[in-house]
């Protein structure tokens, strides 16, 4: 038996779903419309993510003994601008 | 208006000097804009949207991908104007690795189709000696043919004509196999 996803409509209908369609949509039975179907987290993405933290903070340190603070601290801020945006554009 | 899903050929055209998002404009046979799509910029998840017209004043397709990061992505095709989902595209990730394919899927995620790139050879030959051969794809319903997707050969300009063959509506949506040829579009075209 393949793995189903309980589904909430913002109409009131619940419903299951095939689990291939987490983070996709499914019409409701009750409505019709198309409903998100809540999604799996995303290992790659959050591993990659995470990455990205640490590169941030590793530059920002290299940066902080080779340059000073300040230096530090623009690497720092721009690298946390730029993931805040990423996980944002989700 | 007239139905834009009534045609059998179509002109997918991308935009040049594009900086945020692709642009395509849909012809039809007659070489009018029929329709307009254009991908959503700084978004992780794909959000292709197709307009009746480029004044984005009126939605008529949205496509949308399920993951932010997937070998084998699937985008869902919703109707605008009913706000149901009328089907969803799958790109098959390994066997894309030598020769593109995708598959058409109904809102049960059930295969209904395939589209196929032409032959493993050519499809090898664009990967390893050059990206400038036009690609082309057949789609199909079972044994059934439904639609060709052939690229036009210019290294300046993408474009992608799509031809619906006879008895193709009452097999797949119209409107999913034109989604189709927009997502290759954005996608495969991408690659280029």
């Amino acid at each position: 038996m393949s793995e189903e996803v309980a589904v909430s409509c913002p109409c009131g209908g619940r419903f299951q779903v095939p689990a291939s369609l987490k983070g996709g949509l499914a019409n409701c039975p009750a409505c019709g419309k198309a409903t998100p179907v809540r999604g799996g987290w995303e290992p790659l993405f959050w591993l990659l993510l995470s990455i990205g933290v640490a590169l941030v903070l590793g530059i920002s340190a290299a940066l902080w003994a080779a340059a000073g603070a300040a230096a530090a601290g623009i690497a720092l801020g721009v690298g946390a601008v730029v993931l805040t945006a990423i996980v944002l554009a989700c | 208006m007239s139905d834009p899903y009534a045609q059998d050929d179509y002109l997918i055209r991308r935009k040049i000097l594009t900086i945020f998002g692709a642009k395509f404009h849909v012809y039809d046979s007659a070489g009018q804009v029929i329709l307009f799509s254009r991908q959503k910029a700084f978004k992780l998840k794909e959000d292709i949207r197709v307009y009746s017209d480029d004044t984005e004043k009126e939605e008529r397709l949205l496509i949308k991908a399920r993951q932010i990061i997937d070998f084998s992505a699937a985008y869902d095709v919703i109707d605008a104007r009913s706000g149901a989902k009328i089907g969803a595209l799958r790109r098959k990730g390994f066997s894309s690795l030598i020769r593109d394919s995708w598959e058409f899927l109904d809102v049960s995620d059930r295969t209904i189709g395939t589209i196929l790139e032409d032959s493993t050879f050519m499809a090898l030959l664009r990967r390893f000696l050059t990206n400038l051969i036009p690609q082309s794809y057949h789609a199909k319903a079972g044994e059934t043919d439904v639609a060709k997707y052939r690229q036009n050969f210019n290294p300046f300009v993408y474009k992608l004509r799509v031809h619906l063959e006879p008895g193709a509506r009452e097999k797949i949506d119209p409107q999913l196999i034109l989604a189709g040829g927009i997502l290759l579009a954005a996608v495969e075209g991408r690659q280029k």
